[in-house]
């Protein structure tokens, strides 16, 4: 647990801890869990909490801020002149749990030392991350439009109008498999692979196939045809490399044999809606390797909340992508985590996306998820349009335009949305 | 050749694991990432890689007299995984030809789960 406190001081400048405090829990009623600046909190707890820190990145204040304000985190409008909008409660560093003992929040390197060095601190250890828990929605819906508003929200029928479709260009998808019969995807797999957990491809190679329901979703928003006129994905005459890498508990050689072998093919772009919790510096060096193959790394930022994310998704090489809704608001469960580095220090690069979107569900029919994971096949499958349209242009031209396109809507935070959402008409002027 | 007892950057999973099972006759299994051999040159080339490795496990096993149950490289990536006793891996992070290691089995998942699914 040190070391991970550790390496997120040292990535971040901050890290969650938990706090084991020696002073008796009270036998009493079960009291109310709260603030420290609730009454039942002693004077050793409120002397403990100066050692915390409110940060952008602490879960507990996003969380706390949200759930006060019965709205998703949102920041106050950055226009110049413009009133704050803020009426939620400033957020609070720490929250104490008195029938545990504990008090939960985020500390700098200052803060963890001196609580590790209080005698009245039994422990200091690190905290799992928070996620937010979304309420079960079950709700039926109908594939009633032509065009999935998420295609509308970044003007992709512009260019699919000047001829555009993504053909020509491949685009490595590494997921959960993908159902190749599905009426949405006949045609649109070039290539298709089953890894092991010793990342060595499956042989002989099975058909298409989906071990869930994930990859067949992210793959029909990247290349989906159009279904009885209705359409699902944005370059609906890309093709995939596809391949299983993922399904439930992993192993990160499977990924790289995905990677491994996702290069071999030369796709020109990858996009993984998938990553590891936190952040790990170890895969850095591929996802280097991957930009200098003129490769373009697509990748989720993660459905952890804000002051998260997960790797490679946050590396600076890595193009990542979190959710909004249908309104431009960033989705409550997007990640968003901003890094001690002068490279990129702010994940997502954009948002896209990713609530409410309609794709492919293996079997033939269609269903609504949410996710960073729905967002990321969104701007692989506009990268290949791009791709199509100017095949001279690097990955990183293409991004370089994608970025340039974004528009920040008001009220909506640029530490959860950086960027903004990007416009496919205005990408490819840029281009 | 070696290092010298200076560890490549290690991920904390593998070290845990490593320090879980040193005492056992369990494997461990890890993620190596290469280190290209010169400071001009930034990736390995697929035979560059090919070739290191092959090499880099030779030398090991003739050092060790151990080998590895099983190994597979990446060679787009400039990286390999193996299966080994945890002599065998520490041995290899000693190595001035590997740049950084994890463990291969990771807890938690690397699936980002949807946060609502329902049918249309």
């Amino acid at each position: 647990m040190t070391a991970l406190i550790t390496q997120e001081l040292d990535t971040k400048g901050v890290a969650q801890v938990i706090v084991i405090v020696k002073e008796p829990v009270s036998t009493d009623a079960a009291a109310p869990s709260g603030t420290v600046a609730a009454a039942n909190a002693g004077p050793i707890v409120r002397s403990l909490v100066q050692h915390y820190v409110s940060s952008e990145m602490s879960q507990i204040s996003a969380l706390a801020t949200a759930a006060a304000a019965g709205r998703p985190v949102r920041a106050a409008a950055r226009a110049e002149g413009a009133p704050r909008r803020d009426t939620a409660p400033v957020p609070q560093p720490a929250r104490y749990y008195p029938n545990l003992g504990v008090i939960l929040g985020t500390v700098n390197r200052e803060g963890y030392a001196a609580l590790s060095q209080d005698p009245r601190v039994a422990a200091v250890t690190g905290s799992p991350p928070l996620s937010l828990i979304r309420p079960t929605r079950i709700r039926t819906a109908r594939l009633t439009r032509k065009i999935t508003w998420g295609i509308q929200a970044m003007r992709v029928p512009a260019l699919w109008r000047e001829g555009l479709s993504g053909t020509g260009i491949l685009v490595g998808h590494l997921d959960t498999g993908v159902d190749g019969q599905h009426p949405a995807l006949v045609g649109a797999i070039d290539s298709f692979a089953e890894f092991d957990d010793f990342g060595r491809e499956v042989s002989p190679a099975p058909a298409p196939f989906d071990t869930d329901e994930h990859g067949t979703h992210t793959a029909a928003t990247i290349a989906g045809r159009p279904v009885s006129n209705r359409h699902v994905g944005v370059a609906p005459g890309a093709k995939l490399a596809s391949a299983i890498v993922i399904e439930g508990g992993d192993a990160v050689a499977r990924v790289l044999g995905g990677m491994d072998w996702a290069v071999g093919h030369n796709v020109r772009i990858l996009s993984m809606s998938l990553g590891f919790r936190g952040f790990w510096e170890d895969f850095i060096p591929l996802t280097q390797l991957l930009r200098a193959r003129n490769i373009l790394p697509v990748f989720a930022v993660g459905n952890e909340g804000p002051g998260t994310s997960r790797s490679p998704g946050n590396y600076p090489e890595a193009l990542s992508v979190g959710a909004h809704d249908s309104q431009g608001e960033v989705a409550d469960f997007s990640s968003s985590q901003r890094f001690i580095r002068t490279n990129d220090a702010l994940v997502p690069d954009l948002i896209a996306p990713g609530v409410d979107v309609i794709s492919a569900k293996p079997g033939g029919k269609f269903q609504m998820m949410d996710g960073s994971s729905m967002a990321t096949p969104h701007i692989a499958g506009l990268a290949a349009l791009l791709m199509q349209a100017r095949p001279g242009k690097t990955a990183d031209e293409v991004e370089a335009a994608i970025f340039g396109s974004c528009k920040l809507i008001p009220n909506v935070s640029p530490d959860r949305a950086h960027r903004g959402t990007p416009d496919a008409v205005q990408a490819l002027t840029l281009l | 050749m070696n290092r010298g007892k200076i560890k490549a950057k290690t991920d904390p999973e593998l070290q845990r694991q490593l320090e879980q099972t040193a005492s056992g006759s369990h494997e461990v299994q890890a993620v190596f990432v290469l280190q290209p051999p010169g400071s001009s040159q930034k990736f390995l080339t697929s035979d560059q890689t090919l070739t290191m490795v092959e090499n880099l496990l030779h030398r090991l096993q003739q050092e060790t007299g151990e080998s590895p149950r099983d190994y597979n490289v990446f060679k787009n990536l400039g990286s390999f995984v193996v299966a080994a006793s945890p002599t065998f891996i520490n041995k290899l992070l000693e190595q001035d030809e590997i740049a950084s290691a994890m463990a291969n089995r990771q807890p938690g998942s690397a699936l980002i789960p949807p946060r609502n699914k329902r049918p249309v």
